[in-house]
């Protein structure tokens, strides 16, 4: 068999291929169905055909014209959506954020607020009372003799409003090292009465 | 089609629902729609064609292309809505067309219309020995002149497949015409 485009488009014309007369039969019965099958009348169905297409035509439009109204609402359902939507995405983080904390230990909120509380707090035990403080006092040595480079001890009750004001730059955090410190500090200066005095001399003395 | 330059701003006009403008795309493709759906055995043809155009109504504003593409969607509507009327009647177009003799008396002379009816019958009686796909591509291919590659498009195959279904077409005509020896189909007709 083997036709190509080419033989196939002679034979749509009318024409066979010369080496084989078997499709001469073809070549005439395509052409005849050229001519069985011309362009339909359609006179008789037009009138009918276009009313309901002027039909169809008119739907559409309305249905253009009331979905151009949906479109803005439709935005705005979406632009409304997207707020609810990082609004509670950024709650869920917050809150998992402070369980998180919580479940390690930490209060976030105090956290937070601790830098305010704890500023005139944020008091390092003095070293060792020169000039006749009491270390084992609950204020560990009053700042009096203490230079302003040195902040004075946590355990300071902020009374005096102000005697105890971070000048070094120690903050909150600070706060933090100093609190872990403290206990340090406050066992090496509780240890410093019980064991030793400044200058590192054993002491006899009750813990 | 034979609008040409003029098929853009009437296509535009459609789009925007002027009715001349389906008036004028109605009369320059209809005719032939309406062939190939009679060509297909569709039983309704014309409401075939009414069909296919409120459809074309329907999805113009996701159209795209020129004249020559609208023709080939034109007629791919056209046959969607020819296998829903092949569904709804059960029935399959190779089936042998009602003999047009029956339509007519036997004392009547034919005249030109007879002898075209009379013909059309002879090559319906050819066709009917091809499958639906074979005759949908010989009929697309031969009598609306279309390409490969939109016969393809049209009836949702590829083009190996339409070239594969035309090759299969003519050796199934050249075997049938062969054992029939006919040399015209007219011969034998009185007048």
């Amino acid at each position: 068999m083997g036709i190509d485009d080419g033989t196939f488009d002679r034979l749509s014309a009318g024409e066979a291929p010369v080496d084989d007369a078997a499709w001469s039969g073809v070549a005439a019965f395509l052409g005849e169905l050229r001519s069985a099958y011309p362009p339909g009348p359609t006179a008789a169905v037009e009138a009918e055909h276009l009313a309901a297409m002027a039909r169809e035509s008119r739907i559409m439009a309305a249905g253009r014209a009331a979905s151009g109204a949906n479109v803005l609402s439709r935005r705005r359902t979406r632009l409304r959506r997207a707020l609810v939507s990082t609004v509670a995405g950024a709650t869920v983080l917050l809150t998992a954020g402070v369980g998180a904390a919580a479940a390690m230990g930490i209060n976030p909120i105090a956290q937070l607020v601790a830098p305010r509380i704890d500023q005139p707090v944020t008091i390092t035990p003095a070293p060792a009372p020169t000039s006749g403080g009491n270390p084992s006092a609950p204020d560990g040595g009053r700042p009096t003799n203490h230079t302003p480079t040195t902040p004075p001890s946590p355990t300071h009750t902020p009374t005096d409003g102000g005697s105890v004001v971070p000048t070094t730059g120690e903050s909150a955090k600070p706060t933090k090292v100093e609190k872990t410190k403290k206990p340090k500090k406050e066992k090496e200066a509780k240890k410093v009465p019980s064991d030793k005095d400044a200058s590192g001399k054993k002491k006899t003395t009750s813990p | 089609m034979t609008l040409g330059v003029r098929f853009d701003p009437v296509l535009s006009a459609a789009s925007e629902g002027a009715d001349w403008a389906w008036a004028e795309l109605y009369r320059d493709i209809a005719p032939s729609l309406l062939s190939f759906l009679r060509s297909q055995g569709c039983l309704e043809p014309e409401d075939c064609l009414g069909e296919t155009f409120v459809h074309l109504v329907r999805g113009l504003p996701n159209f795209s292309g020129g004249e020559a593409e609208f023709r080939a969607w034109a007629f791919t509507v056209a046959r969607s809505r020819l296998v829903d009327a092949w569904r709804s009647a059960g029935r399959r177009p190779s089936v042998p067309m009602a003999d047009p003799e029956d339509a007519y008396v036997p004392r009547h002379v034919a005249d030109a219309a007879d002898q075209g009816l009379l013909a059309r019958s002879a090559v319906e009686e050819v066709l009917s020995t091809l499958t639906a796909d074979q005759r949908m591509v010989l009929v697309l291919r031969v009598v609306q002149q279309f390409s490969v590659e939109e016969t393809a498009r049209i009836i949702g195959k590829s083009e190996g497949s339409v070239k594969l279904l035309q090759h299969r077409a003519l050796a199934s005509l050249r075997r049938t015409l062969a054992s029939r020896a006919q040399p015209g189909p007219l011969e034998g007709v009185p007048g």
